[in-house]
This record gives C-alpha cells, structure tokens and sequence, in this order.
C-alpha cells in the first residue's frame, strides 16, 4: 500500500513540477533537483523514470551550471539509465520466444518496453542538445559519463535492432514499427552525439583524462561501427568518417592510446566486405540492363562505398604510419584479397568488361597510391617480402601484380627504400627473388591468355596484354634503373630464377636476362657468359636446370661482341673435347662468318675423333657418354652452321655417322637410355645429310624403324624418327629401294598418327604433312591414312579446322583444374634433390641405404641365376662328381647368413 | 589418367597456336605468346606424366630457341626486340646506370648458390639413372644390321679400294688445290682426280644440294664398308692401325693445307695459277661467295683489293685527298660495304626456320641489295612513294668534303671525328661504351659552317648521308609528315651506316606548345620515338645530325635525345685567316701579310658566311672600279687584282650577321646544356 501511496505522492511532486515556470525552475534549482535525482534512483516505474528525465531535460537543465553538469546530473542518472535499459533489453529477449500473435498481453508488454526504449533515447538525445546548444567548445571532461553511456546504449539498440529477425523470427511484423522507431531514435541520437564531440576540444594543453575520454569515444564508435556495417550504408559510412576525422583532428594527442590495428582491421574489413557485394551485384548483372536500373545504381553506390572506405584507409595510413607497424600485414592481406576477386584472376568472379573497367577505375585506383605510402615504411616491406609467407595459390597473382606495382614506383624513390626491398635481410626475400617465387605458381593464369592493361608506348593505344609480357616488361623496365650498388643481388635472384624447374619462370628470368644484357656493357655479359659456361661444363649430366642454362647461354652468345666472342673461343677452345658440352648448345649463327666457319671447323674436328676413338674403342655403353656428346655437338654445327661446312667436312660426318650406325640394335635401343641418345641423335643428324646418305643405308634405317616402333621405344626417340622421316620428303628414293622403303614407310607413319600422347600424334602431324608436301612419291601418302578416322584428323589439320571451341568459363574450369597438375612435378623435382643435397646426415644416411638394398637384390638375382642354370645343366647332363658336396657346402654357408640377418 | 576429352581439348590448343606461329599475318607479339601457350603445354604434358623428360626437354628446347628468336632480335617485323619500346616508355624517366653495372657472381660462389647445387645433383642423378652400374660394360653390337650391311659392301670393293683412297689422297694433299673438296675427288670412282676436275665442282659445293650432291656421294659407303671389314675383325693387330690411319686422312685433310699455308708461299700460288687462274677470273663472283671457303694461300684480286681498302681505312684521316673521294665512292656502292659489315656483331641473326637461315648466311648478298626493289622486310610497311622520295634525298652527290675545308672549330671537330666518324669506319672497336651516340646537335649562330660539317660527316665516315631539311618533312606533305620520318628512318636501317642530317631542326622538334598544330605535333613525336627506336638497338648505325641556330627552342625531350651538343662559335681570328687566303687563293689578289692580318682583325665578330660575304664584296672592288663602258671589252687578265683598298670599301658595305645578345644566348645555352669546353 505504501508503494502506491509513494507512486502517488511521486505523481503529484512531478505534476508540479511540469507545471512550473522557467523562473520557478531557476530559483528552486537547488532543492527540486537533488529530490528529482533521489526519485529517479529510488523509483521502480518505467514510466516516472522517462517522466523525470523529461522533466529536468526540459525544466532544469537550462539551468545547470554548464561545469557542474557532470557532477549534479550525469553522474546521477546515466548509470541508472544504463542499467534500466539493459534490463530492458534483457526482458525482450526473455520474453520474445514468448511472441506470439495471440499471445497478445506479451504483445503489449514488449510494445511498451519499446517505447520506453525509444524514450530514454530521446531523453538522452535531450541531453546531447542542451550540451551543444548551451556551449560553445566541450570540454569532454566536464561530461565525461555523457559520451561513453550513449554509446553503450545505442550499440545496445542496434545489436538489438540487427538480431531481432532471428530474435523475434516470424513475428517480426507485430512490433517492426517500433523496432524502426527506435532505430531512429539511436540514429538521431548518435548523430547529435557526433555533433557534440565535433565541438569537443582538445588543445595540446588538455589533460590526459580528457584524451583518454576521446580515445575511449572512438573505440566505442569503432565498435558501433561493425555493429552497423550491414545495416545502414550511409550510416556506416557516416561513422567511419567521424572516426577517421576524429583521429586525424586530435591526432597529435590521442595517437600513442589508438588502436591502431583495430580501426585498421575493421576498416579493412568493411572494404573487403563491401567490395564483395559490390562484385556480387556486377555479378548478377552479367545480363545486358539498362545503365540507369536500379540493380544498377545500387551497384554504384557500392562502389562508391567502397572509394570511400579506400580513401578514408589512405588518410588513416597517411597520417599514422609510423605507428602502423602491426597492421602492414593486414594492409598487405586487403591488396591480395581484393586482388584475387579481381580478373585475370581465376578464382575471380566473372564481370562484364565494362564494369570491371568501372571497378578499377572507382575504386582500384586508390589502392595505388597507398602502396606508394607504405613503400618506404620497412614493417610493410617486411609483411610483403616475407620469407615464411606461405600465401594459398590463389592470392599468388594479386602477389605478383602487388610486387609488379611495387618495382614500378621503386625507381623513382630513394636508394635506401630500394635497398630495402631489394636486398635480403632475415626472414625476408629480395623483391625479385619473390617475384618470381610467386610467379612460378600461377601457372594457371599464365595458361589463360588473362588480359592486363599494357605499356602505354608514345601515343600508341593502350593494348591488353597477357600476365606473362605484363610481368616480363615490368620487371625489365625495373632491372632498367637499377642502382649499380644493388646490382648483384638481381643477377643472383635472375640465376636462380632461370634453374627454376618450372619452364615459364625459367623463361622470364631468361627473357629479362637478355633484356639485361643488351642493356648492360658488353663486358657484363662476357662475365655472364663465362660464368655460364663454367656451370655447364661442371653440371655432370643432363637435367631441367642445365637445359635452361645452356639455352641461355645460347641466347646470350648473340649479344657478345665479336672480340668478347673470340675471347670466349680462345678460353674454351672447341678444340678441346672438354668443351664440347659447351658447343654443343651455342648456335654458330651468333658468330661471325669467318670465326663461325673457324669454329665449325673444329668442332667438326673434335667431334669427328671422339667418334673415331669411340669406334675404335671397346663399344661399352659408358664410353657412349661422350660419343653422344660429341654427336650432340655435331648436330649443332651442322643445324646452325651447316653452310659454313665444306664437301670435305660434310664427307667425314655421313661417313662417320653412317659406321656408327652399324653398331645400333633394337634391344638396346629399346632398353638403353644411352644407346637411345645416340641413336636420336645419329637419326638427326641423317636427317640433316639425308640428300647425301646412301640410299642401301636409308632402306636400312627405315626397315629398322618401322620394326621398333612397333615395339613403342620411349617418346623422345619417336620424335627424333620423326625428324629423319619427315626429312624424306626432301629426297628421290631409287627404284631399287623403292618396294622396301615406301611400304616401310607408310608403316611408320601410320603408326606414329595413331599415337595415343597427343604431343606425339602433333608432331606427327608436322611432320607427315612436312614429308607430304616436299615428297616425289605421292603414291604413299594415302597409303599412309589407314583409318578413316586418322585421315579425317589430316585433313582436319590440314584445313585447320576441328578444333576444339571451348567457352571462356569452361576454359577457367579446365586451367582450374589442371592447375594442381602444375604443383606436383615442380614440388616432386625439389623434394627430391632436396634429398639429395648432402648436408643433412639424416638424408645423406637414406641414400645410401638404396645402393646397399640394390647390391643384395642383383646378388642375389645372380645367385638364384646361377642355381637355375645349374638346373637345367642336370637336365641335360650328368652331374659331376663334386657337385653334391659343393652343393652341402652352399647350404652351410647360407645358414651361416641367416644367423646374421638380425630380427 | 588423361581422357580423350582432355586430349583433345590440348591438341586443338596446341594446333591453334601452330596455326598462329606458322601464319605470316600473326605479329611477333602474338606469336611470342602462342610460343609460351606451347611450352606451358609441354611442362603440363609432362608435370601430367604424358611425355618423358628427356622428351620434356627436348621439346623445350625445340621450342624456346623458336621462341627466342621472335623476341631477342631486333627486326621489327618479325620480332619483339625484347621489349625495349615498351621497357623504354616505362623506364625513359630513369636515369640509367646500366654502365656501372658489375656483377659479384663469380665462379667461387656461384657454386655456392643452393639453385646450383640441386642442379649439380639432379645432373647428377640424372647419369646414374642413364647407366646402371651393371650395364657399364656391356658392349654396343651390331647383331642384326651386320647382316644387311655385309650385303653392298661386298658388291663395293675389298682392301684394295682401300689402298686405292689413301694413295689416291695423298697425291690430293700435295695439290692442295683451294676450295676442291678432298671428300668426293678421293672417291670419284679410280679416276685420278684431275685439278680440272675439281675446280668444276667448286662453285656448286657450297649448297650440297640436287642430283650433283647424290650423285657425288654415290660411292660414300663404299669407303665406308671397308672400312667396316676392317672393324670387323679386331682381334688383329693391324686391324685398328689400318683403319686409324686411313681415317686419319680426313682431319690431316682439313688441317693440312692450312699448316702448310706459310711453307707454301707464294710459289704455291704460282703454281696454282696455271690450273685455275683463269676460272677463276671469270667467275668472280663465285669465288666472292666463296670467299670464306677458299683456302687462305689463294688471294683472289678482289681479295686483295679488299684488303688495300681495309688498310686505307685504318689511316683514313692521314689519307689523301684522291683515297677519299674513291673510298667514299665505293662505300656508297653496296658491295663494299661488305667489309663494313663484317664487323657487325651479328646480334640480329638468329635461325628462324632453315629458310631463312639459307637465305641470312649471306649477309654481303642481303645487305647488299639495292633499294629500289624494296625486298627488305623493314621497308614492308612502307609506301614505295616515301621510300622515292627519301631516296632522293639521299645526298650521295656534290664534292667531297674534308675536315680541312672547315676552318676553325677543332674542338668540334675532333669530337666529331672521335665519337661519330671512327665508329662509323671502325664499328668492331667502338663497342659497349665506346658505342657511338646516336644523335648530336650543331648549334651556333648562323653561317659558322654546321651544314658543312654535317657534309663533312657524310663523305668523311663512309655513310649514306640523307640531307633532310626539316621543312621536307613538315610542309611537303601535309598528313603524311610522320609516315615520312617512319620512312625515313626504315630507309636509313636499310642503307646502314647512314647520317641524317636535319638542317634547321628547331623547326621540326621545337618546344611542343598548346597552340601548335595537331600534325606537327604528331610529327615531332614520332620523331622522337623513332630516335629512340634507333637508340634501343645498338647495333643500328644510324646517327641524327641535327643543326640550328635556335637550340633553345628545342624540345627538352629531343634535347635528351641528341646526346652530344656542340657548340659551333663563330671563327676564331685563325680560323678567318684560314677563310680569307683559302678564298682569295683562288682568285688574283696581292694582300700582303700584314693587310690580311689587319682585315682578320676588323673582321672581329664575323660569322663565315660574313667572311665569305665580306671576300665577295671585296672580289667585287675590281670591278667596280673598271668604266662601265669596258666591261663588254675588257680581257678577264686586264681585271686588276684585288687589293686592301677593296677590302676596307667591303667593310663599309658588310656588317656582322650576329649580334653579341645573340652570341650570349648561344654561350649562355651552351653553358647549360653544350657538351663542348
């Protein structure tokens, strides 16, 4: 009873007061508003609470000293608000499950606990005015509680207004009304709040608990902020741009206290996410619209979302990038991500050109000029050179095009800066050696002809080009300007690159390597070259990374000039059969003609005694080792200089070649890995000399041919029969071998266009409508077309048609899927001679293990070997007298070797 | 593992881009990339364990030396020339300092590097997966091929063909004859090869082709088997020295005559001469393709004609007059050139394909071809009319001019002789640093002898000299100005080495302003980019002569571009002596020492024109001074000579050209931007 006659006597005090004049309130100040405070601490009702703040909102608060405020109001009320409306908040959701639309007194009862919601706001939002109204600056620490209990509550409401779809799920509809109200209540709330800190002001000379005020404001807003990412656009973005303005305005004093990474993080956030949407709605535009739709304008609006958070990251960056060290890894993440949405990328999503056009040019471009900004700051370059970065393969390209951007802006900076990203330090990679590091795995863009915007030459139009020309002249454009002093670690970085085992890395590094060298002094690349030289000589067999070499070192050789070239000739004489590894891959084209002539000479000499020592030697299969060498050599001669060479040499060469060729025999072509170099290259070189050899000996090599192709050789001697054949085209074949030799012929290539190793039937294809186009006997070429099937592949070839007409998305998922393909043997090769490579005991322990398990294998397939024969010896014949014995002595001896085998 | 779909799809990839590399309307560009698509499809052929890799690698090879040549050489229509206009028009702003370049690789710490090492180790592993331990000693036989190759070398002969060879050889040796074929002469069936004989084949060696290239080699295995049976039986101690030493005749063959090269002398050629002189003589023109083929004891008259000129150019500036003008004249002809281009270093020659390998590896013959069919691929894309017109402006007429013809200016001179005349001669010395510019600028007041000097340059370095006046390219042909320059410049790759010199270039690179006219701009920027284009290959000697006596109206691009600016002062007081005697000289004049020192000193300021306007007017007193009632009778002796008194009458009348403002702009420019003292 007593409570209502409290609630009672409440009402009557508070009706006075309403009921009081502007003079009255001034005057009874003192005593009426400690007794309104005391109400509002000690009252139960929701309603006399809104009732008390209106009233000294409305009645006391115009008279307020403005520097007491704090102390005699806020600090009184706010915390009580605050807990009110969290109680309010709770009661919602315990009782929304409860909603239903029969169930109409929780109906009501959630209604009003809205209302009331929507009324503190209000109250407060009364609060916010009369500050901003009565003051001319804030200082924050006279309203210290203000700020920060605003904030909580309006995150409240929009956390509350965000969930209540899932909160209230299908009875949304009973209070939307409501729940929109009071989102607009927090809305106009928040935005007078931001008014009133804009006024706050913070000179050098404010005290810390002021800058902790400001600080703690911006951190709260920052959390507003990712509460209302997805709820209002112009709202979220109006929020953001408060706290960068707040940042960047009271920068000097609050920096040390920001969280940095925070704000940078979210921000990040937001633009990932808007640019998300953004794709997503260019997306599902793909269908021609009208530009002026509404899909349309939403989409644009997007992205005009996202320039603005862009920019707003730029300012941000700008101004505290000092302090900004933690977060570079996060800036380095937003690029990549972007990037990777973005064509040529495969994972991208897939957009009309027009639109990606307007993309780029909105909203990519501001990303630009934020790399120039963390260019020099040494953290950034950290995060983006790192040596443990280990990036999943489709933020590979979005790395090479950053590192791209990156080598174009470097030239124009300082040294240093370039020394920074240039050289290596620990747990980071120089600029170059990442660039292509990241280029090797991309390989499925490299595959896809992806449409990067090219150089823009004087006055030329601006052409597409694909991502490996796009990297391939950036990066020259780089090496271009570089500083002498940092110019050992690029031709490190380039030599590393070109032993890649991966081809087009190996290519590129070549590509800029040549760029290099006619950029560079001539004596740069004879060092070049010797170096190379020197590698080859020393590599003691074949293998990916040599061939790369030598073909570098062939397209370098065009670039000496011609004393740097006698020089090299003098130092590495073709005179010597040590250097025959050399010749074998320079082209005598780079020479010239008086030293080519010179040259050929002597290979031919060399070459031609170290077939003439083999042919006179044992004929093992080690001494082929450097037969083929020197047969290798000889092809090269003949292929780059072949019109240097005079009757007599030509002479020494069919001759030598043809005595050779004796000694070739199908088992060991099949079984040898040796016998089969030799014999491609002995077909080779017959190939090049076919008008001279003798036409018995032709006979021979086809018959020879068509009998082991049938037994399927291994593919690289397919395609060096290829060469010969194609190359018979070129010559009569008399009546004598005639029967032999055409028959045999269309045999082989038969056989070879049914090839199921489609690089195979390919070159088949050249090569047969090579013979077919020179050859006399026309006869045999349809003789040659067994199948219906093979024929229509010819002819097909032939008109150029059949091809297969794949669409741009089924090519994307086919690159997609072979990319993997493209990881394995790369990662399988280093893997492997990672093993190999002799300095950890643990490895070096395993390799010798399997020579060890292979000697036991071949003893003993020599021991059971023996045994058998000893069997069939007793088959035919009679034992001899001491064979039993013999045989008792075996068995002791192989008991005594299983005690040995422990386990 | 891999579908027939799959199979499919990658062939049809790989014929499209086959399609692409073989199709002559593909540009090098396209093709470049189709290249790459192929050896991307070879690494994934082989990643997906379709092919080998020793196929894997062959194929790369195969592939990547095709590739190579489209993009390392610097044809411009067949190929991408590295990038360079692109990588220039990215890197232009930069300062380059590609010349200070060094390397820290070395042969120490290559080895070193972890790349090198795996590739020593897959090298490696690679010889001993080729070879296994056990296989070492197996023995390489002939099993079933001895058999068929028993059967012809029992119809070809025994011992004795062989015997036969090698006695046959040896009475070769001792003709030595020059550019016979000791191979296919030894096996002309028993014939004694007669010198006659040999020699008749000579021409047609050089291409081993048609039935003469079978039909010589007809008797090949014959030899061949012999020698084969001899193999056959190892056993034997005799067998190997026989068959060691008739082989040995073919690498003695190679080597001999050239040991005996100096034993032989002169008598050698004596003697040679009976047999072939006269062949010879008819047919040089073969021999000259033949040159390099010819023995070196055989010295052809043309030969040796190449040889006195080679030695005249080494001492080209000690020449005398008449050398001049006869070396100028043949340079001008293309087949002299021949020697010039000998010292190119072949950078642009690459093996395409085997055509045009045949038709590269003459290079005297390809660059020697006139231009009036314009069978070379640069000037494809050039209108036939342009490229008249430029080759009329060729300036390969008018008196030969020599450095002393121009008084004054030594320091220019000496640059000029130093950084374009000598590398023009002598481009196999002036190489990587010492390459020449590739554009200079004359600049000075009017009338101080540019445009001689520019004459100068053209009869002095052997050049092709295209004289353009700047007006040419800008009036003449209104809209077609940057295809003229485009021309002009293919033109001049022909007829390397070529000076072109653009009298009044200001007019055509002046600052590029708002108010000018679109074509003139379009024409200044193609003219600049073709300066650079000139610049990227540096192997191209052609050098841009620009003169103007308005250097500061020149474009700061252009500025860049000219490298070397030369400032052409007015005449010393030396240097308008010099012009003075050298002008009065040829006219009757009695001055004596002193009055000529006295005109040079009144003549302070002059320019030459001035000097050679102030002798003309002073060669004028004579006759001024005749009644003009005699000047229909009088004799040409009666004319009296000119005298001071003339001279003093002739400064009343001619004042100096240039103004001291003027002369200070032009200190002042050359101060800035002059590469002079």
């Amino acid at each position: 009873m007593s409570q209502d006659d409290d609630a009672e006597a409440n009402r009557v005090v508070l009706e006075t007061f309403s009921s009081w004049s502007r003079e009255d309130c001034r005057r009874e100040l003192p005593s009426a508003l400690p007794r309104l405070l005391s109400m509002y601490q000690h009252s139960e009702s929701w309603i006399e609470h809104i009732r008390i703040l209106k009233i000294i909102t409305d009645k006391f608060l115009p008279h307020v000293n403005h520097l007491t405020l704090e102390q005699s109001v806020f600090s009184q009320i706010l915390p009580k608000t605050i807990r009110l409306f969290d109680g309010m908040i709770y009661e919602l959701t315990t009782q929304a499950t409860e909603l239903s639309s029969q169930n109409l007194e929780i109906q009501i009862t959630l209604r009003n606990i809205l209302q009331t919601m929507a009324q503190i706001l209000g109250g407060l939002t009364g609060f916010v005015h009369h500050v901003c109204t009565t003051q001319e600056s804030v200082i924050l620490e006279y309203i210290h509680s203000l700020p920060s209990s605003i904030l909580h509550i309006i995150k409240k409401t929009f956390v509350h207004c965000k969930n209540s779809e899932s909160l209230y799920s299908g009875r949304l509809h009973l209070l939307s009304d409501l729940l929109q109200g009071l989102f607009r209540e927090a809305y106009s709330l928040q935005k007078k709040l931001m008014e009133l800190l804009d006024m706050a002001c913070m000179g050098p000379s404010v005290d810390e608990n002021n800058i902790l005020l400001m600080v703690e404001v911006i951190h709260s807003l920052l959390d507003v902020c990712s509460v209302i990412s997805g709820m209002d656009q112009a709202f979220h973005a109006n929020t953001w741009k408060f706290i960068i303005k707040q940042s960047l305005k009271h920068q000097s004093v609050i920096k040390s206290q920001l969280k940095h990474k925070e704000i940078i993080s979210s921000l990040c956030e937001d633009i990932v996410f808007s640019f998300h949407s953004c794709l997503q709605l260019a997306e599902q535009m793909v269908q021609p619209v009208a530009q002026d739709n509404a899909d349309y304008r939403i989409f644009q609006k997007t992205l005009k979302l996202c320039r603005f958070f862009a920019n707003s990251l730029l300012h941000y960056t700008k101004e505290f990038l000092p302090l900004l060290s933690d977060s570079c890894c996060i800036l380095h993440q937003l690029y990549l991500q972007i990037y990777s949405k973005f064509p040529p990328n495969l994972c991208a999503a897939r957009i009309s050109k027009a639109q990606q056009e307007e993309i780029a040019g909105t909203f990519l471009v501001v990303l630009d000029p934020l790399i120039s900004q963390l260019l020099t700051f040494q953290p950034f370059v950290q995060a983006v050179l790192d040596s443990k970065l280990d990036l999943p393969c489709e933020l590979q390209l979005p790395q090479v095009l950053l590192l791209i951007v990156v080598a174009d802006k470097l030239p124009s900076r300082p040294k240093d800066v370039q020394t920074l990203w240039c050289t290596e330090a620990t747990a980071r990679v120089s600029l170059i050696k990442a660039i292509f590091y990241s280029f090797e795995r991309c390989s499925g863009e490299l595959s896809l002809t992806a449409p990067l915007q090219g150089v823009k030459d004087n006055g030329q139009a601006e052409v597409s080009v694909t991502l490996y020309q796009h990297a391939c002249v950036h990066l020259c454009a780089f090496v271009a300007s570089f500083h002498p002093s940092l110019f050992p670690e690029l031709d490190a970085a380039l030599l590393n690159a070109v032993l890649s085992t991966n081809m087009t890395t190996s290519l590129l590094a070549m590509d800029v390597w040549c760029f290099l060298a006619r950029y560079g002094t001539a004596e740069l690349c004879m060092h070049h070259v010797t170096l190379m030289a020197h590698l080859i000589k020393s590599c003691p067999g074949e293998c990916i990374q040599l061939t790369n070499l030598t073909l570098l070192l062939r397209r370098l050789f065009f670039f000496m000039t011609q004393p740097h070239q006698v020089e090299f000739i003098q130092r590495f004489s073709p005179k010597e059969a040590d250097n025959l590894p050399l010749w074998q891959c320079i082209s005598f084209q780079s020479l010239s003609a008086d030293l080519r002539k010179e040259a050929a000479c002597e290979v031919i000499k060399v070459c031609t005694a170290q077939c003439i020592k083999w042919l006179s030697s044992s004929h093992t299969l080690a001494e082929l080792d450097y037969l083929n060498t020197a047969l290798s050599a000889l092809l090269t001669v003949c292929n780059s200089a072949g019109d240097a060479l005079d009757i007599r040499q030509q002479t020494t060469v069919t001759e030598v070649v043809s005595q050779l060729w004796a000694f070739i025999n199908i088992q060991q072509v099949i079984s040898q890995p040796y016998v089969q170099q030799a014999f491609s290259l002995l077909l080779q070189l017959l190939a090049f000399f076919i008008q001279t050899v003798d036409p018995q000996l032709i006979s021979q090599v086809v018959t020879l041919l068509t009998s082991l192709l049938k037994l399927e050789p291994p593919d690289h001697v397919s395609l060096a029969a290829l060469d010969f054949i194609s190359s018979l085209g070129r010559v009569f074949i008399p009546q004598a071998i005639q029967d032999k030799v055409l028959p045999n012929l269309s045999c082989i290539f038969a056989l070879l266009l049914a090839n199921k190793n489609w690089l195979l039937e390919q070159h088949t294809l050249e090569a047969f409508t090579q013979f077919a186009e020179g050859t006399n006997h026309e006869e045999i070429v349809p003789q040659c077309l067994n199948s219906e099937e093979i024929k229509n592949k010819v002819v097909a070839f032939l008109e150029k048609t059949g091809l297969v007409d794949e669409t741009e998305a089924a090519i994307v998922d086919r690159v997609k899927q072979e990319k993997g393909t493209f990881g394995e043997p790369a990662a399988k090769v280093t893997v492997g001679e990672a093993n190999g490579l002799a300095l950890q005991p643990c490895t070096k322990r395993a390799r010798q293990e399997l020579p060890f398990e292979e000697e036991y294998r071949l003893a003993f397939q020599a021991a059971a070997g023996a045994l058998e024969t000893t069997e069939m010896l007793l088959q035919q014949a009679p034992a001899p007298d001491w064979l039993v014995v013999e045989l008792e002595a075996l068995q002791e001896k192989i008991e005594k070797l299983k005690c040995c085998v422990p386990g | 593992m891999e579908t027939s779909s799959s199979r499919s799809v990658h062939l049809g990839e790989w014929q499209k881009n086959y399609f692409v590399v073989t199709s002559s309307t593909c540009t090098p560009g396209q093709k470049a990339d189709a290249y790459r698509a192929q050896i991307q499809s070879i690494q994934y052929a082989w990643a997906n364990s379709e092919i080998s890799q020793v196929c894997a690698t062959k194929l790369f090879k195969r592939y990547t030396e095709k590739y190579s040549a489209v993009i390392d050489s610097d044809n411009v229509e067949t190929s991408l020339n590295n990038y360079a206009e692109s990588v220039l028009a990215l890197a232009g702003s930069q300062q380059a300092d590609s010349d200070k370049w060094q390397s820290r690789l070395s042969i120490n710490n290559v080895f070193k590097m972890n790349n090198v090492q795996e590739m020593m180790q897959a090298g490696k592993k690679w010889k001993e997966s080729m070879l296994k331990p056990v296989d070492a000693s197996v023995v390489i036989c002939k099993e079933p091929t001895v058999f068929e190759l028993s059967k012809f070398s029992v119809c070809g002969g025994s011992g004795e063909g062989d015997f036969l060879a090698s006695s046959i050889h040896d009475t070769d040796r001792t003709q030595a004859i020059p550019g016979s074929s000791l191979g296919h002469s030894q096996f002309q069936s028993a014939l004694l090869p007669v010198a006659a004989n040999s020699t008749k084949t000579c021409p047609t060696s050089s291409t081993p082709s048609g039935e003469s290239a079978t039909a010589k080699f007809h008797t090949t295995p014959l030899f061949g088997s012999t020698k084969k049976e001899t193999h056959s039986f190892p056993k034997t101690n005799t067998g190997p020295n026989m068959f060691l030493s008739s082989l040995s005749c073919f690498p003695s063959g190679c080597e001999n005559p050239r040991e005996k090269k100096a034993f032989y002398g002169s008598g050698n050629i004596d003697m040679l001469s009976d047999s072939i002189p006269n062949k010879a003589s008819s047919k040089t023109e073969d021999s000259d393709q033949r040159e390099d083929n010819s023995l070196p004891t055989f010295k052809t008259a043309k030969e040796q004609l190449w040889a006195d000129q080679k030695k005249k150019c080494h001492q080209s500036q000690h020449a005398s007059k008449s050398s001049y003008g006869s070396v100028k004249k043949s340079l001008g002809t293309g087949k002299s050139r021949g020697i010039f281009a000998k010292f190119v270093p072949p950078v642009s020659k690459q093996d395409e394909d085997e055509q045009n390998e045949r038709v590269k590896c003459k290079p005297t013959k390809a660059e020697s071809a006139e231009l009036e069919h314009p069978i070379d691929d640069r000037l494809k894309n050039v209108e036939p009319k342009m490229i008249e017109l430029i080759m009329n402006e060729i300036m390969d007429h008018g008196p030969p001019v020599h450095w002393d013809d121009i008084a004054g200016v030594e320091f220019a001179k000496a640059t000029i002789k130093e950084i374009v005349v000598w590398p023009m001669m002598r481009p196999d010395i002036f190489t990587g640093l010492r390459g020449p510019p590739k554009g200079i600028l004359l600049f000075g007041p009017p009338g101080t002898g540019k445009t001689l000097i520019g004459k100068c340059i053209a009869s002095q370095s052997g050049a092709t000299f295209f004289s353009i006046s700047a007006s040419s390219l800008t009036s003449k042909w209104v809209g077609e100005g940057e295809k003229m320059v485009r021309a002009l410049f293919a033109v001049a790759q022909c007829q390397q080495p070529a000076v072109i010199f653009i009298d009044e270039i200001d007019s055509l690179l002046s600052q590029r302003g708002d108010g000018e006219h679109e074509s003139s701009r379009r024409i200044k920027t193609e003219f600049l980019v073709q300066l650079d284009g000139a610049t990227t290959s540096s192997e191209d000697r052609i050098l841009v002569v620009g003169a103007t006596n308005r250097p500061q109206e020149i474009d700061e691009a252009a500025r860049r571009r000219l490298v070397k600016r030369l400032y052409i002062p007015l005449p010393e007081p030396s240097a308008r002596k010099q012009i003075v005697v050298n002008l009065m000289s040829k006219e009757q004049c009695y001055l004596s020492d002193e009055e000529i020192e006295l005109v040079v000193q009144q003549s302070d300021g002059f320019s030459g024109a001035d000097m050679t306007q102030l002798c003309r007017e002073a060669s004028l007193g004579p006759i001024r001074s005749l009644h003009a009632a005699d000047i229909a009778t009088i004799s040409p002796d009666q004319v009296r000579p000119i005298a001071y008194i003339d001279f003093e009458n002739a400064f009343r009348t001619v004042r100096p050209s240039v103004s001291p403002k003027d002369l200070e702009l032009y200190e002042n420019w050359n101060g800035m931007f002059g590469c002079g003292m």
